[in-house]
């Protein structure tokens, strides 16, 4: 479904950037075939072939407007097939005046129209493009019309001048974008002796936008452009005899919705599970302020968490069991402190690429799902950037092509919640900010194409996080707070290298290399959690196609990290475990310095298609764990076979492995003897496509959990023995689900999607038979969203969740301790008890203005529209005899700016 | 190991948060049975040296406490379970054997039902650093670690009941190793004032202060400087200088006091003099309830003063409060 839509936005863009055949048929202009040339701009990833069209039908003129001189354009969207036929027409921009006749006529014409089917890597593809077919009455053609760049033939019907003299010329932009506006048809025109003789001619801008007109006499002309999807742009031009006019031109779109401009066709589905959303989805999905990672949680197989908690919880696994990529790279610190923001904002995205499970070997080390964020493909035709401005921070963002072949682009963005909250906590408050929450994020991307079958990319990105507090009263906070300060600082870098070879259809090598620094000093008191962490990771892939129905992709996936630290913390609780009351007196101590781990994989999946529509893609992956010593061969297979062009069916099975946490293969935290855990998923579904913009996909999942890393139950009661490891891999687990997801993709106005995952997580600690609930089980997880584009720039979307409560495990009293004065808790049966349902409405409103070089956005996001008092847990008395439930987060409304140039 | 950000996120969360409101009654307000405090004097018993336990209770006067029960425990489990004994006296007796300990040495954990307990220190020094050896190699410090200088923290519990409720309360006892460091003497309130028109009124147990209701009024417990003690220096936490940290927690019957406890730490890490750190442990606002939520004229105002070294002591008075609102 994706891949066709965004095949489709990318062949639209090439036709109407094609001025031979940007423009459909008219009736008195037939037949030049569209976009031959782009037919050079094989690269990887994107067609190898636009469709060429072989055969016009031309629509009848309709009568009424044929009696009444009345001309029009209809913009269609066409619908063709592998093998170059016509499926299905539709009608992107009716007629104007409307009920004429003209939308049915071209309808009936197009359906006739045969084409040269698109090619992907060299195999007919189906694809949707955008069509203008242009009503036009012979006896009111321009009498001549001079071609765009061209060799200037004369104009005005007059005898063949020797040396035709530009006098008009110009340049079309889009109207805030500063885009050229290539293809596009100027018409000059004024009245010569009364209505009755019409004169006027016609260009069409080239590829840089540039028109001429050659020899036009002295004296006013109007000018009309009136290019499909523009408002039409009418002025008037005086040309005097030995003067040349030249002129720029900003046409305004009718529509910068902001869906139109994806440009790269997208790979091939091979996964059972896969979702792509775009930045420019990722931008607008109310309730997620623009935050990447947040929009993920509004998928299929994810439960819901507390705003800014950043945990991602896929499919019933912990939030540590899904990993976040980057490029293909890994990265741990992906939020400002912990979850309040992603550090890379959604304007360096490309997209985000979501598997909930059954995941390609190329991705490893995780038992959950997959978050692979894409960073931008630079690709600008001029300098271009944008300023944000939203509640929490700003950023910019600036790109700058270098010739043809490279670009580079840089980014920034820096919070101000320190600014506000020094303006709201009082001087005499029990907690005081000698540094508020402040952090900041870079990011410096540059391409480099010296030819198409290379791509070089790098990526230098990293984030800063500050806060310091004051106690004032360290009393309010506990007894056994040993300091007046908190600090906390956190920072850290990558560097990522990419460099991707594919020199043909047959053969591809991608090679990566990242390194990186984390850094975090955390300190309480006597409390400290400091951690010096570097990471390099190697990657290289290549696939080999060695015939039509059998490919080979195999890589290597190298991780090296060294450590140094020092961790002075009570013992964290784990997943099951009660929340006890923070016991500063109780924590442990575990440092090292030049701790080394290597963490080495291989992988390898095999592309077989021993029928045309099936595809069978088994692999392998084998990691080897540094940290718990051990080697994991992990297989894994899907399926794809599609049944006719509108439904396919699929499965995969594999085995996936992770090392524990770190605290809990650290010998004072936890068990150096820990081995891995392991999860098989097994998932099978149906994708079913009724329209190419729409796709309906349901998805069953069964997942098992072993070797979890348990508590150890014995250790509460028999202290003395010291034999017992804290931990060990006795936990185990389940997890049933069903996933339905429809989605619509963009196409005139709307876009959204409605998911709904129903399933049940359940775990056993430390080999018992008892089953609990996972923290997280949500049963029925529903989420609804929509955008729709309204006209004159405005958008509103609108999300919907209703969301079973989580379960939780209720203190069942207290007991006070004298020591320290505080009730500590009594808990009661593990998750034993459900909070109640979640339901929340988020309403987005956007709205452009459009200046000549610029634009502004602005946008209005309130969350919770109706104040809805949703459990977030449960809040007690004193000494946990009272409970009541504990509200989220009230309506809260959002406002934001952005200005593009 | 990076979860841990998160959780000092939440940490800085919580902290931020201090103090919101809700709709219970707040933990200073004394409307039914509460056990405040025990003290135990000496604070930290040397070897042979016997400790009373004192319990602050208030209860209403139509409900007197009926049971007391004491209990001591070596190593406690966890709190989430309410605190059960993790060792038995049999393994701690067995235990005590191969640590050479004389049969019949320790104590039993039953410290008897009285309104106030005994306990001593009997507990051999070899037991003690072969419990400490044990926790030691638990936390992953390695076996045989030496017992921290202040001694072994065990658990006394104390069990109140009366016709309707029971409130179950521990405290840490530090059992020292040996009499050669000097004890720590318990901390105390020498009064409580209130501040009003710029004058320090003395609130005394007779009620003789009146104050207004649904109106704060500052009032001070009157520590002495010296009741902050030096110690030896932190080696974890070198911000922190060589001294005792203070906190005192205030309990009223009527309305609201800002701060339910406020608290003094002696350290380089922030630019207030200790003198206005000092001040700011012993300040406080207090609300009186209006006339429908208390309606009885009088209420207690009761100062409980812990020292960072488990040494506690507290003072109460008592204000009269005027008519409406």
């Amino acid at each position: 479904m994706i891949a066709a839509r965004r095949t489709a936005a990318a062949l639209s863009l090439l036709l109407l950037a094609t001025p031979a055949g940007a423009w459909a048929q008219s009736t008195e202009g037939l037949g030049r075939p569209p976009a031959q040339e782009s037919e050079k701009k094989v690269e990887a990833g994107k067609l190898s072939k636009l469709p060429k069209q072989t055969k016009f039908v031309e629509a009848d003129y309709p009568p009424e407007a044929l009696a009444k001189n009345i001309e029009a354009d209809v913009v269609l969207t066409l619908d063709i097939g592998a093998n170059g036929k016509v499926t299905q027409v539709g009608i992107a921009e009716p007629a104007q005046p409307p009920g004429m006749g003209f939308d049915e006529a071209a309808l009936l014409a197009a359906q006739q129209f045969e084409f040269e089917p698109a090619e992907m890597n060299g195999k007919p593809i189906a694809v949707q493009i955008g069509y203008k077919y242009k009503f036009r009455l012979k006896a009111k053609a321009p009498e001549a019309a001079a071609p765009a760049g061209g060799e200037g033939a004369p104009a005005q019907g007059a005898a063949a001048a020797p040396k035709p003299v530009v006098n008009f010329s110009g340049v079309l932009r889009e109207r805030g974008t500063r885009l050229p506006l290539a293809g596009a048809l100027v018409t000059v025109f004024r009245d010569e002796g009364g209505a009755t003789k019409p004169l006027g001619f016609e260009a069409t801008a080239d590829a840089t936008g540039r028109f001429e007109f050659y020899d036009l006499a002295p004296g006013d002309w109007r000018v009309l452009i009136d290019p499909p999807g523009y408002y039409p742009f009418r002025t008037t031009e005086t040309v005097r005899g030995g003067e040349g006019v030249d002129v720029t031109y900003y046409v305004e779109k009718a529509s910068y919705n902001p869906f139109d401009v994806t440009t790269t066709a997208e790979r091939p589905r091979k996964e059972v599970s896969r979702t792509v959303l775009s930045a420019k989805e990722i931008d607008k999905i109310p309730g997620a302020i623009g935050d990447p990672l947040a929009v993920v949680q509004n998928l299929t197989g994810v439960a819901r968490t507390p705003a800014f908690s950043g945990q991602i919880i896929v499919r019933g696994s912990a939030p540590r069991d899904t990993r976040v990529f980057v490029d293909g790279g890994e990265v741990p610190l992906i939020y400002h402190f912990g979850g309040l923001r992603s550090v890379i904002p959604v304007g360096v995205l490309e997209s985000i690429e979501f598997y909930p499970g059954n995941f390609s070997p190329m991705y490893g080390r995780a038992t959950g799902g997959i978050i692979d964020v894409q960073i931008k493909k630079l690709q600008p035709k001029k300098v271009g950037g944008y300023a944000d401005v939203s509640i929490l921070d700003t950023g910019v963002y600036l790109e700058v092509p270098i010739g043809d072949k490279a670009a580079i682009a840089v980014a920034g963005r820096r919070s101000y919640l320190d600014l506000v909250l020094n303006a709201l906590v009082p001087d005499d408050a029990n907690v005081g900010l000698v540094t508020a929450p402040r952090y900041y994020d870079y990011q410096l991307l540059a391409n480099y194409r010296p030819a198409p079958a290379h791509d070089l990319r790098a990526m230098f990105f990293g984030s800063d996080d500050q806060l310091k507090l004051l106690f004032n009263n360290p009393g309010a906070i506990g007894t056994e707070v040993t300091s007046n300060t908190f600090t906390s600082s956190t920072w850290f870098y990558r560097s990522m290298l990419q460099y991707r070879y594919v020199p043909s259809p047959r053969f591809e090598n991608q090679f990566r290399i990242s390194q990186g620094r984390s850094k975090t000093e955390n300190r309480f008191g006597n409390l400290a959690f400091n951690l010096d962490f570097y990471t390099s990771q190697i990657r290289d892939q290549v696939r080999t196609r060695f015939t039509d129905s059998v490919a080979l992709t195999v890589g290597a996936d190298v991780l090296f990290e060294k450590t140094d630290y020092l961790v002075r913390l009570p013992l964290p609780p784990k997943e099951g475990q009660p929340m006890d009351n923070f016991d500063a007196t109780k924590a442990l101590e575990s440092r090292a310095d030049n701790q080394v781990w290597w963490g080495p994989a291989a992988h390898a999946e095999l592309e077989l298609k021993p029928l045309p529509n099936l595809l069978l893609l088994p692999g392998v992956r084998v990691d080897r764990f540094g940290r718990v010593r051990q080697t994991v061969a992990q297989p894994r297979a899907t399926a794809r076979w599609r049944l006719v062009d509108t439904l396919t069916i699929k499965g995969g099975v594999g085995l996936f492995a992770q090392e524990p946490d770190y605290d809990e293969t650290d010998r004072v935290f936890g068990n150096p003897a820990l081995k891995a855990e392991r999860a098989i998923h097994y998932s099978a579904g149906v994708e079913y496509k009724p329209r190419p913009w729409i796709t309906l996909d349901v998805t069953g999942f069964y997942k098992t959990l072993s070797d979890l890393v348990s508590p150890a139950a014995a250790q509460p009661i028999t202290a003395l023995d010291t034999a017992t490891p804290r931990y060990n891999n006795g936990g185990r687990g389940r997890v049933v689900g069903l996933e339905v997801l429809a989605r619509h993709e963009f196409t005139r106005r709307f876009s959204g999607w409605l998911a709904y995952t129903l399933s049940r997580a359940v775990r056993t600690d430390n080999g018992s038979d008892e089953e609990r609930l996972f923290s997280f089980d949500q049963t029925h997880i529903l989420t609804a969203i929509g955008t729709y584009v309204l006209p004159r720039n405005w958008s509103i979307g609108g999300r919907f969740r209703l969301v079973t409560g989580n379960p939780i495990t209720p203190y069942i009293g207290g007991t006070f301790n004298a020591t320290n004065n505080e009730y500590d808790p009594i808990s009661g049966r593990v998750n034993s008890r459900r909070l109640g349902s979640f339901h929340q409405l988020d309403l987005r409103l956007d709205k452009r203005w459009v200046y000549r070089s610029w634009m502004l956005t602005a946008y209005l996001d309130v969350q919770n529209i109706y104040n809805r008092a949703n459990p977030e847990g449960l809040n007690y008395s004193y000494n946990f005899r009272q409970q009541k439930s504990q509200q989220g987060l009230p309506i809260i409304p959002i406002i934001g700016l952005r200005a593009e140039f | 190991m990076l979860n841990r950000v998160r959780l000092f996120g939440a940490l800085a969360c919580v902290l931020a948060c201090a103090g919101c409101d809700d709709d219970f009654d707040p933990v200073t307000r004394l409307k039914t049975l509460r056990v405040l405090a025990i003290q135990s004097d000496p604070i930290a018993p040397a070897p042979g040296e016997a400790t009373t336990f004192r319990p602050l209770i208030y209860t209403l006067a139509a409900e007197p406490v009926l049971t007391y029960a004491w209990s001591w425990c070596p190593l406690p489990g966890p709190a989430s379970q309410g605190y059960p004994c993790a060792v038995s006296e049999t393994d701690l007796a067995a235990l005590a054997a191969t640590a050479g300990a004389p049969a019949g040495a320790l104590p039993p954990y039953d410290l008897g039902a009285g309104p106030t307990a005994t306990f001593t220190h009997t507990v051999p020094p070899a037991l003690l650093q072969a419990v400490c050896g044990q926790v030691a190699a638990r936390n992953g410090s390695g076996g045989g670690a030496q017992c921290p200088a202040e001694g072994l923290a065990v658990q006394i519990k104390l069990v109140v009941t009366t016709a309707t409720d029971q409130i179950v309360t521990v405290r840490r006892l530090r059992l020292r190793l040996d009499n050669s460091e000097l004890p720590n003497t318990i901390p105390v309130i020498t009064g409580l004032v209130a501040e009003i028109g710029g004058a320090q009124v003395p609130i005394g147990k007779d009620a003789a202060l009146v104050l207004p209701r649904a109106k704060a009024t500052t009032i001070r417990a009157l520590v002495p400087p010296s009741d902050s003690e030096p110690t030896a220096q932190d080696p974890e936490d070198p911000t922190a200088l060589p001294q005792e940290r203070l906190n005192v927690s205030w309990f009223v019957e009527s309305g609201d006091v800002d701060n339910a406890r406020t608290g003094f730490i002696a350290a380089s890490d922030d630019a207030r003099t200790d003198a206005e750190k000092f001040d700011r442990l012993t300040r406080n606002k207090w609300t009186p309830g209006r006339t429908r939520d208390y309606p009885a004229s009088t209420s207690r105002l009761i100062a409980v003063i812990r020292d960072s070294r488990d040494g506690v002591s507290w003072t109460e008075g008592s204000v009269s409060l005027e008519g409406a609102p």
